[in-house]
């Protein structure tokens, strides 16, 4: 008995002496070894730069380039079918992801939280252009979307009406115009766009507010209001393309442009020149269809049509000289881009002279010869059509049609008949959201609701 | 889910039994487990030939032991040991010959081009463009009779071949044992060429002593040496099953390199020019990838453990094992200069994987006898486990010379790669039995589990497990058709881990924002360090996810033990099911950790063996088993579904069904979709397929459940014929039921070289004529229709086959491409033959010679299409394989094994 209780007390203090350690906790368990656990506001900011270049040319901006018919879709694979509106909620998932998640509104409004704490206004007004941006961007594509209830306690965000959204951004526009005249430092260095210029933040906010201004004049109570709006701010919006709000590309593997990554892959040789705009550019002698397309193997320009199959070699890939390169910065909001919107309200408020000025002032910049004695009717489409191929690659061209219905697109007429022989007015919800936030309608609701478009676009184009 | 792998305890000890593809290390080319370069499964280290015994553990029986790492089951191995006695000698050799049981059936009448017009294939013409879309698929003219057609389905095999050596050489005293044993394999696998090949070495060293009699002490340890060259697989340009499934029957794939130039030639990139060294093929040759990439796994291993036993008093007993598992993996992905897509320009991924783990088991053991109708035992224990892994991985692209694989010689690297988990364990149990009257057993434990990888407010847990057996024939007296009969009830709890580190937030730092494979940005840029909030929330309240099990059964032996069975009811509750859990994205994350369901599984095992014939001499045996399980989603707090494997969770439909797109049906799709769909729908039957006007069926833009991959039952039948010293087996597996998305042939019905497609109508780009079907009739989708088109004959070509609906890779509607993956499957026959007469012993101075021949996966009796029901293209990462992408074939074997016994 004697050799048994030694035993057991040996045993005993084996066990005890390992239960009380802290074998469960410490270095490399209570927290995770390989990923920051903190991030400081240059940091966030970086990243949401990062974030909001890549959104504004992945796939969005791939699909709107091949419904606007400036690019089209071959091969077979997703990027066809996507061209043809064989698309589902997954489609743009990770396009709704980036609009809150990592990168996107949580992160800005962590980086806002962090500038008013340290009283940099500068940064804090930075910030909102970018808020705004990113959300303007969200109610363009979607419509209807969570953002009172964004980002904060609600498992299930309502989604804010699409006007009230687009109120919004106005409103943190107009905020950040202030915050930029106060005092800070501002983001300096980590503003991959202007560098911490003041002037031209100042300036590009105010071509943003003229374009959300626009796209509310569809479903606007008075179309003179909105025009008058869209004149006020264009007139202090950017004023040069040194102005231009563009992203942000290095040659270095994870900061190229991502039109030109997408060319390098199999996939990304599924999206070439799309016909529409090939034959519109050619019809106009417009210096810049070396810029946008590669020679065909002809030696010239085509493009495939989502209609009609065009011969394989008649066809131009995506890589123009100049812009597909690795460091190209896409032009997200422009010098031009604030002309045109200055021609079309004034031509819409009947002032044709005006807005013939403004719209030669937008083609002096391609260069193309400034156009005389053109107005009404013609002069409206003329500046659409400008529009339409000055922002190629640029997602607002979409917005434009859906407003204007120019240029007159033929839509790919055997397309599932659930999208009643039109381009698709918006994009699903992401299927995430769906899953979990029952406010969101499911894919059939969404297409029986205002035939697929979003509340500020209240007519079909033809 | 953690891990969906069982928990393999080798000897008492933990060890690594992980699959890990090298593509999981290259984010930026969309790498994801199952597809790339897959190498073995690391359970694969242990030599075959040193296990005496393997017991597979189950639900409610697991958790008892091994608590919360028990839920996906527990496989314990006891290693050989060497015995008191003369000294035994054993050699052991097979050769085994293998090829692939199954292939694709593909087209062999239609050429490349599109639309019946044949792509231009001479020197510069469009097939030396790779964006020429004529050249992408096999929708060409007629080939003409006489014309050369490939073998695309065939062309990559040949037979392969194993040859293994084993010795061990075992033996002891009373006092002393010893067990040393070696082995060396060479698998040089079904695909031509050298780069298919693995090779194993192990060694393994264990014995005992007694250096009193209350006193044995052991050690026991094993070191593999495991290195392979592998293929690349799945959903991947660079693999090899795209590119030779997808070319057109008319082109030879074959010299890969081009006779003139010498350089990578592919069907969508025929004549390589001398400047054309580097540049995209479109697809890559499926030969330069077999023959010109290296893919190496080369793994150095070492793992067994030291043990003491101690006999205090008859009664009390203590066990101590302190075990180790070391391996080091190093890996190589390289592609070659000329190759295509991700790989453009070459890429050299090149990295290592570390694991290692201790564990630490201490328990005490006290016998104790009431009296002579009442004993049992009382078992108390402790262990500790430590388990690490470490990966370092660097992607480098375009290399500067041809040659070699180095990430040294690439222009550009990649954000690396660095990776490290620590988990630590500590458990207490203790466990009582009771043996009353030589008939009622009694079981009775506990175990408390401490884990790290749980929050602060549940780092423990505690499994309990009882079990009552009756062996009822000591009662009731045997009869001559019932020698014995027991019946069991049990009662347990097994847990399952979460992954490390859910609990806490995180900062990301690596590659998101691309469109596809390839593409892809770091928050980092321009030389400044950028950082994005994690896209995984925090879980905050996290406990262990417990399953209960009840279990009953009854086993009995009848007609004098010619026959036995054994039926088997469980049904087993899941709670706190730990998943990851989509969250709104609007919230600003986009998944968490969370104890997300309640899971539950039923099901029924039966088996019967009839010992027909028992003879000195001769004899016959069958033996039958059926098995049936459901496992339901019971609930799931807050999405409406989560995916789970291929598949998903869903309330009210079983664990794992798959959700996709499919087409419009009546009373199934929202009655407002095609302009009333309820007014076409009139009259037709719940399911009805809703056909258009123009006669062919619509897409249903909202996704729902398209098809249950789960099989209805499972089934063996199992026999031996015994001759004297030669005996005869045979298995046969049966898999009813279950159907998967089959992605592989969607893309295959889009490129045209799938089979289905040689029956196909005369297409130009605006009209088809011919191969007219009806949907709903003859085999062709069939089932009730309705809507203005129904029954009305429509041509099937490439109007259909590379459409908008069909080619379900490419549309996501999985409807279009479902197909039953039931099998039965003749698993193995074999035929042993043992001689140990005399004169082996006189002759050759050898106790006996054990010859066996067998053959496994002999033939396949199944409706599915591909290479084989049982392989998917996620392969065993899957938890649930409901879907089809480009794997690799299932290997048919011929098996030559002589062992010298001595």
């Amino acid at each position: 008995m004697t050799r048994f209780s030694k035993v057991a007390a040996v045993s005993l203090i084996v066990l005890g002496a390992s239960a009380c350690g802290s074998f469960l906790t410490g270095d490399k368990l209570s927290s995770d070894p390989n990923q920051p656990s903190a991030a400081t506001r240059d940091q966030l900011f970086v990243g949401v730069q990062a974030n909001l270049f890549s959104s504004q040319e992945n796939s969005v901006a791939m699909t709107v380039c091949m419904w606007m018919q400036q690019c089209a879709g071959v091969g077979g694979r997703f990027v066809e079918q996507y061209s043809r509106y064989v698309v589902d909620e997954f489609s743009w998932d990770g396009n709704w992801f980036n609009v809150y998640t990592g990168g996107g509104l949580i992160d800005l409004r962590k980086i806002e939280a962090s500038a008013r704490a340290d009283g940099d206004s500068v940064y804090l007004g930075v910030a909102k252009i970018w808020e705004a941006f990113d959300i303007g961007t969200a109610a363009d594509l979607w419509g209807n979307i969570p953002f009172t209830d964004a980002v904060g306690s609600d498992p299930t965000p309502t989604l804010d009406n699409q006007a009230a959204v687009y109120d919004a951004v106005q409103a943190l526009l107009s905020q950040a115009i202030v915050e930029l005249g106060g005092p800070g430092a501002g983001p300096g260095a980590q503003d991959l766009v202007y560098g911490g210029v003041k002037a031209k933040w100042i300036a590009a906010a105010n071509t943003l507010k003229a374009r959300y201004y626009l796209h509310t004049v569809e479903a606007a109570a008075s179309k003179a209001a909105a025009y008058d709006s869209v004149v006020k701010y264009a007139s202090l919006g950017i004023g040069a393309t040194t102005g231009d709000l563009r992203t942000y590309h290095t040659s270095a593997t994870s900061e190229r442009n991502i039109w030109f990554q997408f060319q390098l892959t199999t996939f990304g040789q599924d999206v070439v020149a799309g016909k529409f705009l090939v034959d519109l550019m050619k019809a106009r002698s417009d210096p810049r269809l070396p810029q946008y397309y590669g020679k065909n193997k002809g030696g010239g320009y085509g493009g495939q049509d989502v209609n009609v199959t065009q011969p394989s070699d008649s066809i131009s890939a995506i890589k123009g000289a100049g812009r597909n390169v690795a460091d190209f910065r896409q032009p997200l909001v422009t010098y031009q881009e604030n002309e045109l919107v200055l021609a079309e309200a004034y031509s819409q408020t009947g002032n044709d002279p005006v807005a013939l000025t403004h719209l030669n002032n937008a083609r002096a910049v391609a260069p193309l010869p400034a156009l005389v004695a053109i107005t009404g009717p013609a002069l409206l489409d003329s500046i659409m059509i400008e529009k339409y191929v000055a922002l190629f690659q640029n997602i607002e061209v979409w917005s434009d049609y859906r407003r204007t219905c120019v240029p007159v697109l033929t839509p790919y007429l055997k397309a599932n008949p659930i999208w009643r022989g039109k381009i698709p007015g918006r994009l699903y919800y992401g299927g995430t959201e769906g899953n979990v936030n029952s406010n969101v309608p499911s894919p059939g609701q969404q297409l029986s609701t205002n035939g697929f478009r979003n509340p500020n676009d209240t007519a079909d184009c033809p | 889910m953690g891990n969906n792998q069982p928990l393999i305890i080798v000897d008492g000890v933990p060890i690594d039994n992980s699959t890990t593809s090298t593509s999981s290390f290259n984010p930026v080319d969309g790498g994801y487990p199952g597809e790339g370069t897959v190498v073995t499964n690391r359970a694969a280290d242990l030599n075959p030939n040193d296990i005496e015994s393997l017991e597979i553990l189950k639900g409610a029986a697991a958790g008892a032991i091994y608590g919360a790492r028990a839920g996906q089951g527990v496989v314990l191995i006891t290693t050989k040991s060497g015995r008191a006695g003369a000294t035994h000698f054993s050699l052991r050799s097979s050769a085994s010959f293998d090829d692939v049981s199954h292939v694709w059936q593909l087209q062999t009448k239609f050429g490349q081009g599109s639309f019946g017009v044949h792509a231009d294939t001479s020197v510069g013409g469009s097939c030396d463009n790779i964006g020429a879309g004529i050249c992408r698929r096999s929708w060409g003219p007629r080939i003409p009779a006489g014309a050369a057609v490939f073998d695309h389905a065939r062309e990559l095999y040949t037979t392969g071949h194993v040859i293994e050596n084993a010795m061990t050489v075992s033996g002891g005293n009373d006092r002393t044992t010893f067990y040393l044993s070696g082995e060396n394999l060479d698998n040089n696998g079904f695909f031509v060429g050298d780069n298919d090949r693995y090779n194993r070495a192990t060694v393994r060293v264990k014995g005992s002593h007694r250096p009193s009699d209350q006193l044995k002490i052991s050690a026991n340890l094993s070191y593999a040496d495991t290195r392979g060259h592998y293929t690349q697989r799945g959903n991947n340009v660079n693999g090899v099953q795209i590119p030779v499934m997808r070319t057109p029957p008319d082109f030879n794939n074959l010299p890969f390199l081009d006779p003139v130039n010498h350089l990578h030639r592919s069907y969508r990139f025929q004549h390589p020019q001398a400047s054309d060294l580097v540049g995209d093929r479109g697809f890559d040759n499926p030969f330069y990838d077999i023959f010109e990439q290296q893919n190496l796994g080369n793994v150095g291993r070492v793992f067994g453990n030291i043990g003491a036993e101690y006999l205090v008093t008859p009664w009390l007993k203590f066990n101590y094992t302190l075990g180790a598992d070391y391996s080091n993996d190093e890996r190589l992905e390289g592609c070659p200069i000329s190759s295509s897509d991700v790989c453009f320009s070459g890429r050299v991924i090149e990295g290592k994987i570390v694991t290692y783990q201790i564990d630490h088991n201490l328990t005490g053991t006290v016998n104790y006898t009431i009296s002579s109708r009442a004993s049992g035992t009382v078992t108390l224990g402790q262990n500790l486990n430590s388990e690490n892994h470490r990966n370092l991985f660097e992607v480098g692209r375009s290399l500067v010379a041809p040659t070699p694989f180095k990430l040294s010689n690439t222009v550009l690297r990649d954000p690396p790669q660095d990776n490290e988990t620590v988990i630590h364990r500590e458990s207490y149990f203790g466990q009582g039995t009771l043996d009353l009257y030589e008939q009622l057993y009694l079981t009775a434990s506990l175990r408390n589990d401490g884990f790290s990888n749980f929050g602060r407010l549940s780092r423990r847990a505690w499994f309990p497990k009882g079990s009552v057996a009756w062996t009822f024939t000591k009662a009731i007296g045997e009869r001559p058709w019932l020698t014995f009969g027991k019946v069991r009830v049990a009662y347990g709890e097994a847990g399952t881990e979460p992954p490390p580190y859910v609990t806490t937030p995180t900062f990301f730092s690596g590659i998101f924002g691309g469109i596809a494979q390839g593409t892809g940005v770091t928050p980092t840029q321009n030389g400044l360090g950028g950082l994005l909030t994690g896209g995984q929330k925090p879980a905050d309240v996290l406990k262990p996810e417990r399953s209960k099990e009840l279990e009953a059964g009854i086993d009995v032996g009848l007609f004098r033990d010619r026959a036995d069975a054994s039926f088997t009811v469980y049904s087993s509750t899941t709670s706190d099911v730990i998943l990851s859990t989509p969250l709104a994205p609007s919230t600003g994350y986009t998944n968490q950790y969370t104890n997300a369901a309640k899971f539950r599984n039923r099901g029924v095992e039966a088996s019967v063996n009839v010992r027909a014939i028992q003879k000195p001499d001769y004899g016959w045996e069958v033996g039958l088993q059926w098995a049936r399980n459901r496992g339901y989603a019971l609930t799931l707090n807050g999405p409406q579904y989560i995916f789970f494997g291929d598949g998903v969770a869903q309330v009210g439909q079983e664990i794992g069904v798959h959700r996709s797109l499919g087409f419009i049906r009546c009373g199934i799709s929202d009655p407002s979709l095609v302009g009333g769909l309820a007014a076409a729908c009139s009259g037709a039957p719940q399911g009805a397929l809703y056909i258009a006007a123009d006669g062919f069926p619509v897409g249903d833009p909202n996704p729902r459940i398209v098809s249950n991959p789960n099989p209805r039952w499972t089934g063996s039948v199992r026999t031996a014929l015994r001759y004297r010293k030669l005996q005869l087996s045979g298995l046969l597996d049966i898999r009813h039921g279950g159907v998967v998305a089959n992605g592989s042939k969607g893309a295959l019905w889009s490129y045209g070289t799938h089979k289905d497609t040689e029956n196909r109508a005369t297409c130009t780009a605006t009209a088809c004529v011919g191969n007219d079907k009806v949907f709903g009739q003859a085999g062709w989708y069939e089932g009730p229709v309705a809507g203005p088109g129904a029954n009305k004959a429509v041509p099937i070509g490439q109007n259909w086959y590379n459409g908008d609906l069909a080619p379900c890779a490419f549309t996501g509607y999985d409807e279009a491409c479902l197909d039953d993956d039931g099998y039965v499957k003749l698993r193995e026959v074999s035929v042993t033959f043992t001689l140990d007469a005399p004169w082996v012993q006189s002759t050759l101075g050898l106790g006996s010679i054990d010859l066996r021949v067998s053959g496994r996966n002999l033939k396949t009796w199944t409706k599915w299409p591909g290479f084989d029901p049982e392989t998917s293209g996620g392969g065993s990462a899957d938890a649930i394989q409901g879907s089809e992408y480009f794997g690799n074939p299932q290997s048919r074997s011929f098996v030559f094994t002589v062992t010298l016994n001595r």
